[in-house]
């Protein structure tokens, strides 16, 4: 996103930085509230999991402003500019998240109630008893989610300097709103995060559906649109050929997959008050990619018809492009621009305190607390503060000062939590299915998955292709994640080494 | 074969059927009726609508309290074993 075509009455920086500052004032306040709700003082439940006690009406909100970051407003549109109506893709993997919850939260809700999971390890700890496959699955989580913040940071800096005009530098926004971030996550955990959601969703929410209906009647409606839109664009109209199917289960499955798996969504099933609040949480969540995936996917299309010849960076602000010329046009809609502002910052806040709070939970009950397995809950609970302090000074560090060569490995996220899979929904269906398995397919699945993206951006062009025959790497790490475990499960039984529990080998 | 993965596999089958040929007929009708977009478009987002309703309502059918909470009864004593070493 750049600056070149904010309005002007955005650009002078008039009552942006008040508008900062009285938006962050409200966010601590909730923070602040959320510290006074505090049920049982320190404890790695109450911190981490709001006491286990979320209601839908918290539930739902943070569970879609968790699962749209600031992606949602500006990439998909960049990409619909570029790519047409074959993005339509993308409101079916939104869907599809959803549709992969199905398949494990149930079960992992009520057994995380049994047991009292705090993180995703907890889980694959307790059903396989492998330390190095629990350590392997928490450090999987832990780098994906410092990707997800070190990548929203580096976003919000630009966001920062473009809705500033340039006034104000990147590393100052990034400085501020990490900050912003860290009291009131640390003040009182994934309760202050939720509610704090809360506020972050329906501005978000509010956003695409104001935007569109802005965009949609400047274009003279729908069927002008269309129309607009065929004259402009008119390849937009032709159906994607083999290789882009191909590519479209592939983004379809991956994205599915990873983003069901994401720690922090893992968190808020832990976190539901009840089996039934989740179970509607669900259902709700399932149409809402109709109400904001598709809507930005439009503006995108719309774009097109009044900027038709942007390049793949320029196309990156496209929305922004096309508020400021029909702000430009109607100046009474001059705070259709700002809304679009606040939902970026929103959704690219509450995937930065998510991830967050996300990483202190697996540092702290995954890889410390085993090493310290008789100190109390509330020092844990400090110490979880602490690493939340640690990790964050680590992400702002990276994103002001990456190199851009190494700026690349952060877009691997969803490669690694997509591995996780198996551990996750096999161990629920799957009784004797040992930790061996698990854990081989898991290596070599983050190793092949690994080998094709770092050795595409690494080594010379074309040497190591980053979709080989044609899907994610992450994918086919995947489906080699899938037989292995078959295999070696299946092998492992002929040779009479399980036992009832399939354990024992393993210890 | 048991009852429930017979169950399993008839709604897979049905759903993979229903999906496959019902949004692609409305789609061809929608294309014809109204025209505007295309007709794979239109199918792309029809097929959008009702895996949306599908999911919703399988929600409805398998999450049932009682028998996850069965299903973890029976998880949990399978996979009853001793602490980790």
């Amino acid at each position: 996103m750049n600056s070149r075509l904010l309005p002007a009455a955005i650009q002078a920086g008039n009552g942006i930085w008040l508008f900062f500052v009285i938006y962050c004032a409200f966010l601590l306040g909730i923070g602040w509230l959320g510290r006074r709700a505090r049920t049982a003082e320190g404890s790695l439940s109450d911190f981490y999991l709001s006491a286990r006690s979320m209601s839908l009406w918290v539930l739902l909100p943070t569970l879609y402003a968790t699962q749209y970051s600031g992606n949602t407003l500006v990439g998909f549109a960049a990409k619909a500019y570029r790519d047409g109506f074959t993005l339509l893709v993308c409101v079916t993997f939104m869907m599809g998240v959803v549709a992969m919850y199905l398949l494990y939260a149930p079960r992992l809700f009520a057994l995380s109630r049994r047991h009292d999971f705090i993180t995703t390890a907890d889980y694959v700890h307790w059903r396989f008893g492998n330390r190095w496959l629990t350590t392997l699955v928490s450090i999987s989580g832990i780098v994906a989610m410092a990707n997800f913040i070190i990548s929203n940071l580096k976003a919000i800096g630009v966001m920062t300097e473009a809705a500033t005009a340039g006034q104000t530098p990147a590393w100052v926004g990034i400085c501020f709103f990490a900050v912003i971030i860290l009291i009131y996550e640390t003040m009182g955990g994934l309760r202050s995060v939720a509610w704090t959601d809360v506020i972050q969703g329906l501005v978000l929410f509010a956003g695409c559906i104001v935007i569109f209906i802005a965009v949609i009647l400047q274009a003279g409606g729908v069927g002008s649109m269309i129309q607009q839109i065929r004259e402009a664009a008119p390849q937009f109209w032709d159906p994607p050929s083999l290789p882009q199917q191909i590519e479209w289960f592939s983004t379809l499955l991956i994205i599915s997959v990873g983003i069901a798996l994401y720690p922090h969504a893992v968190q808020r099933i832990y976190a539901a008050r009840s089996s039934q609040a989740l179970k509607k949480a669900f259902q709700v969540m399932v149409y809402l990619p109709l109400f904001t995936t598709l809507l930005m996917l439009s503006v995108g299309w719309i774009g097109r018809t009044r900027f038709p010849f942007l390049d793949a960076s320029a196309s990156e602000s496209i929305t922004m492009d096309l508020l400021a010329a029909i702000a430009v046009e109607v100046p009474a809609i001059q705070w259709v621009v700002f809304l679009f502002l606040a939902a970026v910052f929103s959704a690219i806040m509450s995937t930065i305190d998510s991830a967050l709070l996300s990483i202190s939970s697996m540092i702290t009950q995954d890889l410390y607390r085993p090493v310290r397995p008789d100190l109390p809950e509330k020092n844990l609970t400090t110490f979880g503060k602490y690493s939340s302090f640690a990790v964050m000074a680590a992400a702002v560090l990276f994103s002001i000062f990456i190199n851009k060569s190494i700026y690349k490995i952060i877009e691997i996220k969803l490669e690694l939590l997509a591995q996780i899979a198996p551990a996750v929904l096999m161990g629920l269906y799957w009784r004797n299915l040992r930790a061996a398995p698990i854990l081989w397919g898991l290596v070599i699945g983050l190793a092949v998955s690994l080998f094709f993206v770092l050795g595409s951006m690494f080594l010379p062009d074309g040497l190591i292709p980053r979709k080989p025959l044609g899907i994610h790497a992450g994918l086919l790490g995947l489906i080699i994640n899938l037989v292995l475990v078959l295999l070696i499960q299946i092998l492992g039984r002929n040779r009479g080494a399980t036992n009832r529990s399939g354990l024992s080998t393993e210890e | 074969m048991t009852t429930s993965k017979r169950q399993w596999l008839r709604v897979l089958v049905v759903l993979v059927l229903l999906t496959a040929t019902v949004p692609w007929g409305a789609g061809r009708l929608m294309s014809g009726m109204i025209g505007l977009l295309p007709g794979w478009v239109w199918y792309a987002l029809i097929l959008n609508v009702v895996f949306a309703t599908g999911t919703c309502l399988l929600y409805e059918k398998w999450w049932k309290d009682e028998s996850v909470e069965k299903d973890c009864v029976d998880v949990d004593d399978s996979l009853r074993r001793e602490p980790d070493q």
